[in-house]
């Protein structure tokens, strides 16, 4: 790979002043816009082709993992299979940057791939981090992975891996193909023996963006914290930029009707995106796999806060015995400053799997910067089993049924206090694209929940959009529950 | 006119019994003169009682439900054991016959108005002088000290239903079932008249005489009741055949499943289950126990179970997760019931018949006994047995249980299974347990199968999926599991519809 000139000169002429900070990175990141973008090399055929379980086949040895000394180990994935774009990984280590370069040793290969084939400075897919708990010396968890284009997915030590996030999306959910910028490298800094918390910074670059990114890692045994610094830099006119976005998959859920292949009573990574937005409301959208692609905006002042979650959290709900749906993280991004006017789009694509993510959500500023000009932001993410935790009655649950023309929908909200009866609250529902014909809001001490059910009778080819909030004594007692449902897609015969 | 035959009849039984019996003149009113009632009716043709006047037989369910024998007004008002009655009507346009038995003497209990409340405009009029009843509620303390709560009720036909504490009404039983699923038709014996015993104020049990009456058959029916976590009624009940019929059901349970946990729901659902009962269990004299999940079948669907000997068998409402089932409608508190026969009821058949319901407000899934030996015409036969209404599972047995089943479809048509098993021997193995599945399949073929460790229950999993060998088979699929070569679980049974 080649290293732009710009930063070997800049490392080279002052290397104890500047030692390496994340300025380096936004020059790199400037630099680049400022030149044609130029695709990845390609990658030795014979790994270009690895299948799924060849690609499973090539192991990282755990001892040769960076920096046994220390709580945090990196180990690195080697190219192939999906992962066909090599990124190169540098540590910056007392002052100095040296770059990590691929070594077959690190890996065991499956039998019929010939590792002496392998070309030097072939560089990595990807890395993930390990972490020892305090007081867990050698019990190292792995709770962090970057691999493949920007994406990187974390989770608290004690749950499991679940939804994504990314870099930035550029174009998601429009008309042409989507173009992938990708993370091309990383700097890691190697953290003290003891230190909690570790740094990376990345080099974004796409044919339509640049950009530099600095990650604080903290690691925990129930959340993960990222403090992500970004800075991206337009090669051009971008028709929708994506700021913070997050990828995650809902298949079905528990108030789906599921498909007649499947066993599983729910399906899924997330089941809603959550915002707080600057006037303090908390909206539930709960998310929805239906016949086609649905985008769904909310626009708002900068949000206190916006996530994809997982609350259902009951394995009885999932009874998955591999997939450990239940153990699957939330993702909470909260804005550092003022990100402006903007909206958050929801991106929902129809999947008939469990195994392709179909679910984004990101922050579209209203103003996009010039080309060249530097659009600065910081977010904070939480990766965690409940997102934030809101001081409302929460939504818990989305159901459906069909009734001969009508449908119904049914909110579900925790219930709190238990002194509270349904003549005492009253209801905020609006409904578009359908007649509301009947409300009904009771009390289910069976649930715990206040359950909101609604008959409503479609406008016929119009989407159907539904807004609901519990209130008690004219304040807001829950979130606000939106659902939106897709007419049905008419289909020539 | 009601009351004329039955006090004929009456008279008559009593002239048996002081003719026949080697009982002192003054004897008590008891059981045997109730089956001397069943012998003598049985000499007769059927002749129903006469109906309820014709506006009462008019009455819609919204309409009847509204006249009211509150609980304020019950028989026996210092007493454990209180009784409130339903009016005759609405459907129930025969009235009952209903006696008190108090110091050994049975006394006629006429109809009474009064006892009702109600609002004449809404009933076109008061309610008529001669009307009758349709049936009756056993009240007991039967949740807390202080309040009588509903234990029985005896309503329609041979219909019986009762509840253990915390429970809510779900699946009934029936004194009787004739000819069910016979392409002649059902007959529907019913209770004719009833006979209440009044038990001591403190009494933790009660007896009550029932006299059932059929084109077919009749007979005498003594159930004592005992209230608590397990309500257990004691059935003894004598049969005498009029005719010869098809199909002779004793012991019949009724009850109602329309979508359970592991099923897909219908698009009109919005909740996972709907059922009063989510499987038959039979306990044969062999030692084995089936489960066999009850389903909606897409048509209408008899299954029999053959046995040497009957050691008991019931519908069973297993699953007790509330968030399992649609609200409001308490099926996590549905009770069980399960039959006991007293003796040797002989070899027979487990009949259980199942028909497609569009929604949750019919009752599709009966079970009972059919024995092998017939009852000829002139013939008569006592039985006895005990039937558990309780939570969950009266009885436990000694094996690993069926948790959960849930099925899907293959895009190929293969039906797909997956049993969960727990309990009994499972329970504590370690997750690398020689276990096996032992499965089998009639009129199919098992395209698919895999047992895992299903560590949240501490148990397994077993996955089948099977294919019927042509289309119009419906093939029998039954699934246990062994460990070191012994049996360990329940045997799961299923008839394999097409999706």
């Amino acid at each position: 790979m080649r290293r732009p000139a710009a930063v070997l000169l800049a490392v080279l002429i002052c290397p104890a002043a500047w030692g390496f900070s994340y300025h380096v990175v936004v020059d790199r990141a400037r630099d680049l816009a400022g030149s044609p973008y130029q695709k990845p090399g390609p990658i030795p055929e014979f790994l270009d082709h690895l299948d799924y379980t060849q690609y499973q086949g090539v192991k990282f040895k755990r001892d040769r993992a960076l920096w046994p000394q220390a709580r945090f180990h990196v180990q690195f994935f080697s190219p192939g299979y999906l992962y066909k774009d090599p990124v190169q990984v540098n540590v910056v280590a007392d002052n100095d940057i040296h770059r990590i370069a691929y070594d077959p040793t690190y890996f065991t290969y499956p039998d019929g791939i010939d590792a002496s084939r392998i070309p030097p400075n072939l560089g990595f897919a990807g890395f993930r981090l390990h972490y020892d708990p305090p007081g867990q010396p050698d019990d190292a968890k792995e709770f962090l992975v970057f691999l493949g284009a920007s994406y990187f997915r974390g989770r608290a030590l004690s749950m499991d891996y679940g939804l994504s996030a990314r870099g930035a999306a550029i174009e998601t959910g429009m008309d042409h193909p989507e173009p992938f910028p990708r993370f091309t490298e990383f700097w890691l800094v190697r953290p003290a023996p003891n230190a909690g918390i570790m740094t990376a910074y990345a080099l974004l670059n796409g044919s339509n963006v640049t950009g530099a990114f600095r990650f604080t890692i903290r690691p925990g045994q129930d959340v993960l914290r990222m403090d992500v610094v970004a800075t991206l830099f337009l090669r051009r006119e971008v028709a929708k930029l994506g700021l913070a976005p997050l990828t995650s998959m809902y298949f079905y859920g528990i108030g789906d009707h599921r498909p007649p292949a499947y066993l599983r009573p729910e399906i899924h990574d997330s089941d809603g995106l959550l915002i707080h937005d600057a006037d303090n409301q908390w909206l539930w959208r709960s998310l929805r796999n239906q016949g086609e692609v649905t985008i769904t905006r909310f626009a708002m002042p900068t949000p206190q806060g916006f996530g994809l979650l997982q609350r259902e959290r009951d394995f009885d709900n999932y009874q998955s015995l591999h997939a450990h749906y239940q153990d699957r993280p939330s993702l909470w991004i909260m804005p550092t400053g003022d990100w402006g006017k903007g909206q958050i789009e929801l991106v929902e694509i129809p999947t008939a799997d469990e195994y392709h993510d179909n679910m984004v959500a990101f922050w579209v500023p209203e103003q996009s910067p010039q080309s060249g000009e530097p659009l600065r932001y910081c977010y904070r993410m939480v990766w965690n089993a409940n997102g934030p935790g809101s001081p409302l009655a929460r939504v818990v649950a989305t159901r459906t049924a069909e009734r001969k023309t009508a449908k119904v929908v049914i909110a579900e909200f925790a219930a709190g206090e238990p002194s509270l009866t349904h003549q005492q609250l009253q209801t905020d529902i609006q409904v578009h694209g359908g007649k509301l014909l009947h409300t009904r809001l009771r009390r289910d001490p069976a649930y715990g929940v206040w359950r909101l059910t609604l008959r409503i009778l479609p406008t016929r080819g119009e989407r159907l959009r539904i807004r609901a909030r519990l209130l008690h004594d004219g304040k807001p007692l829950s979130e606000t529950w939106t659902y939106a449902i897709q007419p049905p897609i008419k289909r020539n015969p | 006119m009601i009351v004329r035959p039955q006090a004929a009849i009456l008279l008559s039984l009593l002239g048996a019994g002081w003719a026949g019996c080697h009982a002192p003149p003054a004897a008590a009113f008891g059981y045997q003169q109730v089956v001397e009632q069943a012998r003598t009716l049985s000499k007769s043709s059927y002749k129903p009682a006469p109906p309820v006047p014709e506006r009462m037989a008019d009455l819609t369910f919204e309409q009847w439900r509204w006249i009211v024998h509150t609980r304020a007004h019950a028989l026996w008002p210092d007493s454990n054991f209180q009784v409130t009655f339903f009016p005759a009507g609405y459907l129930f346009e025969h009235p009952v016959k209903i006696y008190l038995v108090e110091d050994g003497k049975a006394r006629h209990f006429g109809f009474d108005p009064s006892l009702f409340q109600y609002n004449p405009d809404k009933i076109g009029g008061p309610l008529p002088a001669h009307n009758g009843y349709a049936g009756f509620r056993l009240l007991y303390p039967l949740n807390r000290p202080e309040t009588h709560d509903e234990v029985a009720s005896f309503l329609g036909a041979s219909y019986f239903r009762m509840l253990g504490a915390g429970e809510a009404y779900g699946l009934s039983a029936r004194g009787l079932a004739i000819d069910t699923g016979e392409k002649s038709g059902e007959e529907f014996p019913v209770f004719r008249a009833f006979w209440l015993v009044r038990p001591p104020a403190d009494a933790i049990q009660m007896t009550l005489y029932a006299l059932l009456d059929s084109e077919s058959m009749t007979g005498a029916y003594r159930f004592v009741i005992h209230p608590g976590d397990n309500t257990v009624s004691e059935v003894t009940a004598t049969l005498f055949a009029r005719k010869q019929v098809k199909t002779l059901g004793l012991a019949p349970l009724t009850s109602m499943y329309f979508h359970g946990y592991g099923d897909h729901k219908p698009e009109r659902a919005a909740f996972p289950g709907a059922h009063d009962s989510g499987g038959l269990l039979i306990h044969s004299a062999s030692g084995e126990w089936i489960w066999r999940g009850l389903t909606n079948p897409p048509v209408v669907w008899i299954d029999h179970f053959s046995l040497p000997q009957l050691r008991g068998f019931g519908l069973m409402q297993r699953d007790r997760v509330a968030e399992h089932y649609a609200p409001g409608q308490r099926y996590a508190q549905r009770p069980s019931a399960w039959i006991e026969p007293k003796g040797d009821w002989g070899p027979g058949n487990v009949e259980l018949m199942q028909f497609p319901i569009p929604n949750e407000t019919v009752d599709n899934t009966v079970a009972f006994w059919v024995p092998d030996q017939p009852l000829t015409p002139g013939q008569s036969r006592r039985l006895s047995y005990t039937i558990t209404w309780q939570a969950g599972q009266p009885i436990r047995s000694p094996l690993g249980r069926v948790i959960h089943t849930f099925v899907g479809t293959e895009p190929e048509g293969a039906r797909m299974f997956w049993i969960d098993f727990a309990g009994g021997p499972l329970a504590g193995l370690p997750a690398d347990a020689a276990i096996e599945p032992m499965v089998t399949v009639q009129g199919g073929t098992i395209v698919k199968q895999s047992l895992s460790r299903n560590d949240k229950i501490d148990g397994w999993r077993l996955a089948v999926h099977v294919l019927a060998k042509d289309p119009d088979q419906r093939p029998l699929l039954r699934v246990r599991l062994a460990h070191d070569g012994k049996v360990v679980t329940e045997t799961w049974d299923r008839i394999v519809f097409p999706r």
